[in-house]
């Protein structure tokens, strides 16, 4: 088996996902630092403005950039047609089903990763740090090279380890930019040729190669924690960027920004007001926004009501056991929704052998595929995938009560149940709604796992994206897809505010 | 002051915002090797000014020379980079990533590795930092953090030192023993320094002389004695010498208050409502039988004890009295006769 897979596709799938990876770490990680140094140090035209629309392409999913970009620069698009008929230049439009364009559409909605971090870690290392430096002689430039980037290394780290998380996930992008990957790699061989165990083989290296990008994280994170000893004495004004140098930051910040996010939102907006005329919208569209509605939100109470317990259960119990528990179901964030359904599928398969043999042996009825065939699987492949999601803002909500918080209530009379409705529920609602939001618009655009897992004759919003994208139907996908955004547009602004509000208590 | 080597000259700021001024119309100037405090409660805007002097902030107006440079002023605004002036953070904001000697040598980036190295070593043994080359700045003490970032900013040997409340975060035993230290250090070399505190002590400590500041402005620049024989305010008399008021109107022969004439150098009209400043040793406290004085509070102050005692007209003065085994010590509530023993005490009008 290995070596039938290693002498056709294996070399070419492990190749392609690494240049991948080094191409998105590479071109993300740059314009997600430059724009967050810009951001958090100079005042250049519509700074405070670019400071929170940077983070809005993360509403963007990969798959919708994707099939935008070729759609509009593919040979017979508007684009390379406008260029070639209208200013009647011979100049040949570069190819867009390239590995630059794989990667230049990735980069464009996963900077966000590494341009929040870095925003936030060039912030903490203060204005101080940089006033410091000035004053011993560095001109900005300097201040950058010397202090800034080493000081920021980790956070940065940490930010392109998520970017590439996400690149790793991702399957829509890949497979209309006709750029295999390990991720439709599995999809290939699991739905092509059949091959249960080849694909499972193949989602083992894609696994490896998302611990890896964990242990980059975690080890990144832990040098975090060692650099942020000082102080938080942010400049009341920032220093201007004047002239030339601050317009060419705006046109440098501007360009990333419309490329991830303007352009292809204006495009969806405009192509499903096309669909709607010419009725290319999907029949089902109702249908499909039931559907993927109900499995949003079952996934997200479902997630949220696991991690509240989980939490909980490491708060009162205090179990290193259990800690670790969490840690390792924390996982799930960093592995490609393909290699879950994978596992959950090969998993659930035997379950239901067992159940059926066991209710043949009771001599009853063919009970038929009842974990695999419904949609117990897909939330099942939903909860591993995103619980730590959940987890982490449960988590984070109840390190804010502190223990003495309980004592003190309980001193002053109130029984547990009193302490945890008059105290806790008060003080995580925030952490709750806003695990409940993450988590639905994970669900919502999740495609691989959705795709291979979900129960037969159930279409979603992404899978309806994929199937109209594989046929290059760019129209009929636009619909579908800007609702996708639109959704995605939600966290974003709780995130912002959240963090707003983080600062503010500082 | 023949040879002036900074000059400030008229600055305003008001940050975008802000309802008042952050600096109003602040003007002063030092010669070389001159340690000025800059001494002021909080949000005076002593901060202010050494950021304004350091080029972090911009003026709304004024002109700041240093030596015979203009570094600011209408159309010129040098960046802190090209004014070569060393700084000194009061979290000494050193850099995290980089040991002692590299964090010392970081100005020193232009200089040829022989020459970087020593001048760091001098820096760096002027600060008392032998041994320390390869720390990093988390595995320090906060007073040697304090002395890397001072040698930090002496190693490029600039003339100006800014030093924004550098003793504040040490505790009460390291204070007094850097802030000695730090006179040495400051005066080695003769450069100019100017050190903001909110704490008179370690401003008298350090400086030659102090600039005190309030609202925005500079109230009185003087060394410790113009400031005790002739403070210029109420303020400064009561920020300062932690003087307290008694109220009193002028008369043909001196002051009339209720504790008797006092004579003041004023000259005010007669009639004049005016506030006698007393300062706490220049007050006599003796218990008696009859009053007039109540004590209302008493604190120990280690070598001496620090009330406050009530008149029968409500105003309340302070009182030091050193502390001896044999004097018998007042509790609250005692009677006490009470008399000023300053026979030229400052007057401001009421």
């Amino acid at each position: 088996m290995w070596r039938h897979l290693a002498d056709t596709i294996l070399w070419e799938l492990l190749s392609n996902t690494l240049w991948l990876l080094l191409g998105v770490g590479a071109l993300a990680g740059f314009m997600g630092t430059v724009s967050a140094w810009l951001v958090a140090t100079r005042r250049f035209p519509g700074r405070d403005v670019f400071e929170w629309a940077l983070v809005l392409p993360l509403a963007v999913p990969t798959y919708v950039i994707g099939f935008v970009f070729v759609a509009l620069f593919e040979f017979a698009g508007p684009v390379p047609t406008f260029f070639r008929e209208t200013l009647n230049l011979s100049w040949r439009f570069p190819n867009v089903r390239s590995y630059g364009g794989v990667v230049l559409a990735m980069s464009l909605v996963v900077y966000p990763y590494v341009y929040l971090l870095a925003l936030t870690a060039f912030r903490e290392l203060g204005a101080n740090l940089t006033e410091v430096a000035r004053s011993l002689g560095c001109r900005s430039t300097a201040v950058f090279r010397r202090v800034g980037l080493p000081l920021a290394r980790p956070a940065i780290a940490t930010g392109v380890a998520l970017a590439l998380m996400e690149t790793l996930a991702d399957f829509g992008t890949v497979s209309v930019f006709g750029y295999p990957t390990l991720t439709t790699g599995i999809y290939r061989v699991w739905f092509g040729m059949f091959d249960r165990v080849a694909a499972g083989q193949l989602a083992v290296i894609l696994m490896l190669f998302a611990l890896i990008l964990v242990v980059l994280e975690q080890r990144a994170r832990g040098r975090m924690r060692f650099v942020q000893a000082h102080g938080r004495n942010v400049a009341r004004t920032l220093p201007p960027l004047a002239g030339i140098r601050g317009w060419a930051a705006t046109a440098f910040v501007s360009s990333v920004l419309a490329a991830g996010f303007v352009v292809p939102t204006a495009v969806l907006v405009r192509w499903s007001l096309r669909a709607a005329e010419s009725s290319l919208l999907p029949r089902n569209f109702p249908e499909l926004l039931r559907n993927t509605l109900t499995l949003a939100a079952s996934a997200c109470l479902l997630a949220v009501l696991a991690a509240v317990v989980l939490a909980y259960s490491i708060r009162s119990t205090r179990s290193r056991a259990l800690s670790f528990a969490a840690r390792v179901a924390s996982l799930g964030y960093a592995i490609p929704g393909s290699v879950i359904a994978v596992g959950v599928l090969l998993t659930l398969a035997r379950a239901d052998g067992i159940i059926n043999a066991a209710i043949g042996w009771f001599g009853g009825f063919d009970a038929g595929l009842i974990l695999t065939g419904s949609a117990f699987g897909l939330l099942f492949a939903y909860l591993v995938r995103f619980i730590s999601v959940a987890f982490y803002s449960v988590e984070s909500g109840l390190t804010r009560i502190s223990g003495s918080m309980d004592e003190s209530a309980r001193g002053l009379g109130a029984g547990p149940g009193r302490v945890l409705g008059r105290v806790h529920f008060p003080l995580l609602r925030g952490s709750l709604l806003t695990a409940l939001i993450l988590v639905f618009v994970e669900v919502m655009k999740e495609m691989p796992a959705t795709m291979l897992v979900r129960p037969f004759g159930v279409d979603t919003l992404a899978v309806e994206v994929w199937q109209r994208t594989a046929e290059s139907m760019w129209t009929e996908a636009s619909a579908p897809a800007l609702s996708i955004v639109a959704a995605g547009i939600l966290p974003v602004i709780v995130l912002t505010r959240l963090r707003g509000a983080n600062e503010a208590r500082l | 002051m023949t040879d002036v080597f900074l000059s400030l000259d008229g600055l305003d700021k008001t940050f975008e915002g802000s309802p008042s001024p952050a600096v109003s119309d602040l003007s002063f100037s030092m010669p070389k090797g001159e340690i000025l405090a800059l001494l002021g409660p909080s949000g005076c805007g002593k901060t202010t000014t050494l950021r304004l002097i350091a080029g972090f902030e911009t003026p709304d107006r004024g002109t700041i020379r240093i030596g015979n440079r203009i570094v600011q002023s209408d159309g010129v605004d040098l960046p802190p980079e090209e004014r070569r002036i060393g700084f000194v953070f009061q979290d000494y904001a050193l850099f995290p990533h980089l040991d002692v000697r590299r964090n010392v040598e970081f100005g020193l980036s232009g200089l040829a590795p022989g020459a970087r190295k020593r001048r760091a070593r001098e820096a760096m043994d002027l600060c008392g930092l032998e041994g320390m080359d390869s720390r990093f700045p988390h595995e320090l003490s906060g007073g040697q953090q304090q002395r890397t970032a001072l040698a930090r900013a002496l190693a490029p040997g600039c003339e100006l030192l800014l030093l924004d409340e550098p003793l504040s975060n040490l505790d009460a035993a390291l204070r007094t023993s850097l802030g000695k230290e730090l006179r040495r250090i400051l005066k080695h070399g003769g450069r100019a320094a100017i050190v903001v505190t909110h704490d008179r002590e370690e401003a008298f400590q350090i400086a030659d002389r102090v600039a005190v500041m309030r609202n925005a402005r500079i109230e009185q620049v003087g060394s410790a004695h113009d400031l005790h024989d002739r403070p210029g305010s109420r303020f400064v008399s009561e920020f300062v010498l932690d003087a307290t008021f008694l109220p009193g109107v002028v008369t043909r022969v001196g002051v009339e208050t209720e504790l008797g004439p006092a004579r003041g150098p004023g000259s005010f009209a007669v009639g004049t409502k005016v506030m006698v400043a007393v300062r706490p040793h220049e007050l006599e406290v003796t218990p008696s039988r009859g009053g007039p004085g109540v004590v209302v509070e008493r604190a120990f102050r280690g070598s001496h004890e620090r009330y406050r005692v009530r008149l029968p007209s409500g105003t309340e003065l302070a009182s030091f009295r050193t502390l001896r085994t044999d004097a018998s010590s007042l509790d609250v509530g005692a009677t006490v006769a009470v008399k000023l023993t300053d026979p030229a005490p400052p007057i401001f009008v009421a």
